[in-house]
């Protein structure tokens, strides 16, 4: 038999294509795009072990993911996002991940790991009207004095549950479930258009 | 066009001479200037008559400039954009506005149901209670729909809303509702104090009171401090003005509902932009400086086209540039309704006369007649006179009891301002009588919340623009704010001077609610009738509600009430005041969430290539499933199906079942906790096995089941039923951390990771071998019924999980890929199972065959059933405790009277079988009394020829092999079934084993 071709296939791969969407004049007012290639792993402190975790995210990530709605900067493009009490997710470039089973191994007695590397879709979004696309989504105020670069929040867009945090600026992360990615794709596109939206090929994590 | 505008003042107001637009009414051509709204436009055109009243179809004209508008109400626009009930006193003209009239047949000025009249003895108070009551058979037939075709206001458009509304969240230290003096100075306080602030105010033109009135501020006039306090607002970054927004509502922990009217002012909104936008807004303070609405005088014909607030003849003079009479008269209980004499004089519109209804009329008033060349009366107008064209003469009862009458083609009323008190009684506060000024005043605000200016009863411009202030400057500092405030403007003193005036008895109707034909009679019959309450006058008269919630009727109802059932005002008191404040579209209340996006869907990982397949698809809660995939040829779904099935039980067939709910159970107590959660036993599972669990709810009942695996020593995955995923979750965290924070369990979703594929049929071993690396050996000693482990996919380095279960009795494996592969895996088991005849399947051949199997889904797991009632209580373990255990030992939950899960199967094979019908012994008449069951699943088993069923029936199992009826009264059909095993196919279950 022919060889099988196991193709991957992005939550937003039917969708996301590099195009200019809503008011087609003048500079888009919003830029979004799916990023791929990336590892997201779960990890759930075992029980009285949360100080134990921080200390082997440290080693393992290259910083101490703290235990506030924060997203932090760790080695090799690792981002840590608190996701509740005790709880974060470790985002790294898929080139420069660890497998998970690796993982595991160090984390064996401090935390529990859930690969959600497939159940995530990363969507990014900036540009000058970036808050006001989100505000239509988005309970968070926004303003810079309140969620400042490094904030993360985990709420719900459009009534689906999402892990949010500021990367810049105008440039804030969203992970959303797999399954509701296209949903809230149009949503996105829906409450972005009176700005116009650029929607960039998307890229891999680095 | 101008020329033809009869009633515009050659300069003042705001509008724009320079840019002329057309509009029609009923058809007929106008024009008015940009900066009108529809009314001001009417105004300016001498059009008095624009509608017919609710009940009694009486010819109305326009009575307010704003907001509060109970009568000027038209269809605006035409088609699907049609619009029934818009006040034109806040409708922005736009060049090529189309309105029409409403309530009237066949034209507004010859209206056939005026008639109703002549009739109005029997429109009384309670009216539909008293009249329609007999015989109660010919309310749905005959009353109802005569009523509805006489009554009610405009006409909707049959079309759907082409256009698209949205809703928005914004946060703020001070949200300020209403941009006149107060609340401008509010903002320039709490804007320079640094606080972030939203000004936001419902008209289109910021100013209120100023823009119709002017007077002066800090020694010069009013628009040039408006225009300096603008200026400072619009350089201020940390202010927000948003204009057509009005605050509507005040909900929990300092949540403000806003409507946001985006494009109403354009016939068709700008590409990609929304109609409306629906702001919640959060905001640590809100000052409430919505102004005060001017009061009416109840009179006879009080109604009559050219009887208008006094405050609104000022607004279409002072703000539009348009008069609405030649010839004014102006009657009033207070000083500010003589401002009405100073405009019309200063814009050279001739003042017919003042009534003043005060006993101690001021003398330099009273010598203001001989000034201006008016009789000043003093008395009150007990009638206007005059057709559907308006009035044309006023009659007045002096005070000293004689009669007078005067010449005017326009009444200026003012019986004093009712501040408007309504947001701030939103968290069921109760308004404050002041005996001052006759009139509420805000009581016990929502938390958060001050009032300045008019709304808090300080009606003069001084006191407005030094209340804002104050108020502006305190909510910063509350909210944290250290920043200056700067000084307040001023302006100079002024004497409100009014005398309570509510109601003149004279000739004719008199009215006290315009929008729904309310009469001061009304009012007085409900005290007669006993609804002396303000709530139960507001229910029997009607009075209060529609469109303008009562904002110019309900204090002069309460008053009358309070006068004839001989209590004071206060002592009567205010019906509750709930949010919204000013009509909210229902569209953007909505949003985005309609139509297709009316939720948010989940899509399966094989969904677009289902789609390529031509699947049908079916909601399962957010999810799309494929429910059956049809092939060309097929007459309908049913042989699409029975295809399907019979497939996969002789050869090998897939599906999709990704919406399966999947849970990481994780931790070194995990096998506890399930060992606790469901009422078999997990922690003395094998590594590398699956086993079928059953969890009860706290009362014993079945909350849901699925198989769990066990991937390692402390990794356990649970996988549950589509539509209990997330309460599942819910529950078990709930388990966790409240019930047990002890034990060491780690819990995810795992749902959204794995795409999961059933395969199923004698074949599927010959697929699974061709998708699988080489190396993995799927045969029965290798891999037996129950086995769970990681697997290698061929020609490719990923992990998946396979698991030998099946629910549809076959040989079946399901196969846990990363979800990025479901794709490939739907696409390669294609491929692969090309040479064995594999087909895709959907939901309903999945259906199908869990009923021949006798396998309880979500129609027996319906919340009242327990274990044994599904005939799985051998399954409840002895020697352990788990949620449910105590509580499924009651009495009437062990009973063996109990209807349990049974086989159901139509004694005439070629009866069809409906779920939902009822079984009765065979030939019992059917009712309660003999009701022993139900039936809960269907389907057609191409297998057995014939349609079976799943259902409930007492004492079942001790029935099976006895002739029973299912009665069926929705098709209309009773017919005889066997009451047999659940298990139709397979019972010794060989076939998943081999």
């Amino acid at each position: 038999m022919a060889k099988l071709q196991w193709n991957e296939a992005a939550p937003l791969q039917a969708v996301a294509e590099a195009r200019r969407h809503g008011v087609s004049d003048g500079d888009a007012g919003v830029t979004a795009g799916e990023i791929r290639g990336f590892q997201l792993v779960l990890l759930l402190a075992r029980r009285g072990q949360a100080d134990a975790m921080r200390k082997t995210a440290k080693t393992q990530f290259g910083a101490d993911p703290g235990n506030e709605p924060r997203a932090v900067s760790g080695k090799n493009g690792c981002t840590m996002i608190w996701s509740g009490p005790d709880q974060f997710y470790a985002l790294t470039p898929k080139a420069k991940s660890k497998p998970v089973a690796q993982l595991q191994s160090k984390f064996a007695k401090s935390a529990s790991i859930s690969d959600q590397s497939n159940g995530r879709s990363l969507i990014r979004i900036s540009g000058p009207n970036v808050r006001d696309c989100l505000c239509k989504m988005l309970s968070v105020d926004l303003h810079p004095d309140v969620f400042s670069i490094g904030d993360a929040v985990s709420t719900q867009m459009a009534h689906m549950a999402v892990n949010v945090w500021r990367d810049k600026d105008d440039a804030f992360s969203i992970l959303v479930f797999t399954s509701f990615a296209e949903s809230l794709w149009r949503a996105i596109l829906d409450h972005g258009a009176e700005f116009g939206i650029d929607i960039e090929t998307p890229e891999q994590l680095s | 066009m101008a020329s033809n505008q009869s009633h515009r003042l050659r300069d003042g107001g705001i509008v724009d001479r320079s840019q002329p637009l057309d509009f029609t009414f009923d058809g007929k051509s106008y024009s008015g200037f940009s900066g009108d709204t529809l009314a001001s436009a009417l105004v300016a055109n001498g059009v008095k008559l624009v509608g017919r009243s609710f009940k009694y179809h009486r010819p109305r004209g326009i009575l307010t400039a704003g907001s509060e508008e109970p009568n000027a109400l038209v269809e605006l626009r035409t088609g699907a954009r049609k619009e029934a009930n818009t006040r034109m006193t806040v409708t922005e003209l736009y060049d090529g506005l189309e309105a029409a009239s409403q309530n009237r047949w066949p034209s507004l000025k010859y209206d056939f149901l005026s008639v109703n009249q002549l009739a109005s003895p029997i429109f009384v108070a309670g009216f539909y209670y008293k009249t329609f009551m007999w015989p109660a058979k010919f309310w749905e037939g005959l009353y109802e729909p005569l009523i509805r075709r006489a009554a009610g206001l405009g006409d909707t458009a049959k079309q759907p809303d082409p256009d698209h509304y949205e809703k928005a969240w914004a946060h703020c230290d001070v949200l300020i509702a209403g941009a006149g003096p107060a609340g401008i100075s509010a903002a320039l306080a709490a804007g320079r104090s640094g606080a972030r602030v939203i000004l936001a105010e419902e008209d289109f033109a910021v100013g209120g009171r100023l823009l119709a009135d002017g007077g002066e501020i800090s020694r010069k006039p009013a628009s040039e401090w408006l225009t300096n306090a603008m200026a400072e607002i619009a350089a201020m970054e940390n202010v927000r003005l948003m204009t057509r927004t009005a605050v509507f509502g005040v909900y929990d922990g300092g949540t403000y509902g806003l409507i946001e009217r985006v494009n109403d002012h354009l016939p068709v909104p700008p590409a990609h932009q929304p109609r409306h936008r629906l702001w919640r807004v959060v905001a640590k303070r809100c000052i409430v400086a919505m102004g005060a609405i001017e009061r009416p005088v109840v009179f006879g014909n009080n109604d009559r086209p050219g009887v208008m607030m006094a405050s609104a003849v000022r607004s279409y003079i002072g703000r539009y540039g348009a008069t609405p009479g030649k010839s004014i008269a102006v009657f009033t209980n207070n000083n500010d309704g003589w401002k009405t004499v100073d405009l019309a004089e200063a814009a050279g519109v001739k003042i017919a006369a003042v009534i003043d209804a005060r006993d101690d009329l001021p003398p330099e008033l009273l010598a203001r007649g001989k000034e201006g060349n008016f009789s000043v009366l003093n008395g009150r107008v007990s009638s206007a006179d005059g057709g559907r064209d308006g009035i044309t003469k006023v009659r007045i009862a002096l005070n000293g009891g004689a009669t007078a009458q005067v010449d005017a083609d326009c009444l200026a009323m003012s019986a004093g301002w009712n501040p408007a008190v309504g947001l701030t009684c939103n968290h069921r506060g109760k308004p404050e009588w002041r005996e001052d000024i006759a009139a509420f005043v805000p009581g016990n605000c929502p938390e958060g919340m001050t009032v300045a200016g008019a709304a808090n009863g300080h009606f003069s411009l001084k006191d407005c623009l030094s209340g804002g202030h104050r108020a502006g400057a305190e909510a910063a500092k509350a909210a944290g704010m250290s920043g200056k405030p700067g000084t307040a403007a001023k302006s100079s003193a002024e004497e409100y001077g009014q005398t309570p005036l509510w109601h003149v008895a004279g000739k004719g109707k008199s009215f006290v609610d315009q929008q729904h034909d309310v009469t001061a009679s009304d009012v007085k019959l409900a005290n007669l009738e006993g609804f002396q309450s303000v709530e139960h006058l507001k229910r029997y008269t009607t009075l209060g509600m529609a469109t303008d919630q009562g904002k110019t009727s309900n204090i002069s109802g309460l008053a009358i009430m309070a006068e004839v059932s001989g209590r004071s005002i206060p002592e009567t008191g205010t019906t509750m005041y709930r949010p919204p404040y000013v009509p909210v579209s229902i569209g953007a209340l909505a949003g985005h969430h309609r139509d297709e996006e009316f939720h948010a869907v989940r899509l399966t990982p094989s969904h677009h290539w289902a789609e390529e397949q031509g699947a049908v698809f079916v909601d399962t809660g957010l999810w799309k499933r494929a429910q059956w995939y049809p092939r060309p040829g097929e007459k309908d779904w049913l042989e699409s199906v029975n295809r399907e099935v019979l497939t996969v039980r002789n050869g090998v067939g897939f599906c999709d079942v990704t919406t399966l709910g999947k849970i990481d159970v994780m931790g070194s107590d995990a096998g506890t906790f399930l060992d606790r959660v469901y009422i078999n036993t997990f922690s003395k599972l094998a590594v590398g096995k699956a086993r079928y669990g059953l969890m009860l709810r706290e009362d014993g009942i079945v909350m849901d089941d699925g198989t769990t695996s066990r991937l390692s020593e402390d990794h356990y995955f649970m996988t549950t039923t589509t539509a209990k995923a997330g309460p599942v979750m819910q529950h078990l965290e709930y388990c966790r951390q409240v019930l047990w924070p002890d034990l060491d369990v780690q819990l995810t979703s795992a749902s959204e990771q794995w795409a999961q594929f059933s395969i199923a049929g004698p074949k599927t071993r010959e697929v699974l071998k061709a998708v699988l690396d080489p190396s993995e050996d799927v045969s029965n000693d290798a891999f037996p019924f129950m086995g769970a482990r990681e697997v290698k996919l061929r020609d490719a380095d990923i992990t998946c999980r396979l698991f030998r279960i099946s629910f549809s009795g076959e040989l079946a494996f399901e196969i846990s890929v990363p979800c990025a592969y479901g794709d490939a895996m739907a696409r390669n088991l294609m491929k692969a199972g090309q040479p064995h005849g594999i087909i895709p399947y959907g939901t309903e051949a999945l259906g199908v065959m869990r009923i021949e199997k006798g396998h309880a889904a979500g129609n027996e797991l319906n919340g009242m059933t327990t274990a044994g009632d599904l005939g799985l209580g051998r399954m409840m373990a002895k020697k352990k405790d788990y949620i449910g255990r105590v509580m499924a030992q009651r009495e009437e939950l062990v009973s063996p009277d109990r209807m349990v899960m049974v086989g159901i199967k139509p004694v005439n094979k070629l009866d069809k079988l409906y779920a939902g019908g009822h079984v009765i012994p065979k030939g019992a008449k059917p009712g309660p009394d003999t009701d022993e069951g139900y039936v809960t699943s269907v389907c057609f088993s191409p297998m057995l020829d014939q349609y079976l069923g799943l259902g409930m029936v007492a004492r079942g199992r001790d029935r099976i092999g006895e002739i029973m009826s299912v009665c069926d009264p929705l098709h209309g059909k009773t017919y005889d079934c066997e009451i047999c095993n659940p298990v139709f196919y397979d019972p010794e279950g060989g076939r998943q084993r081999g």
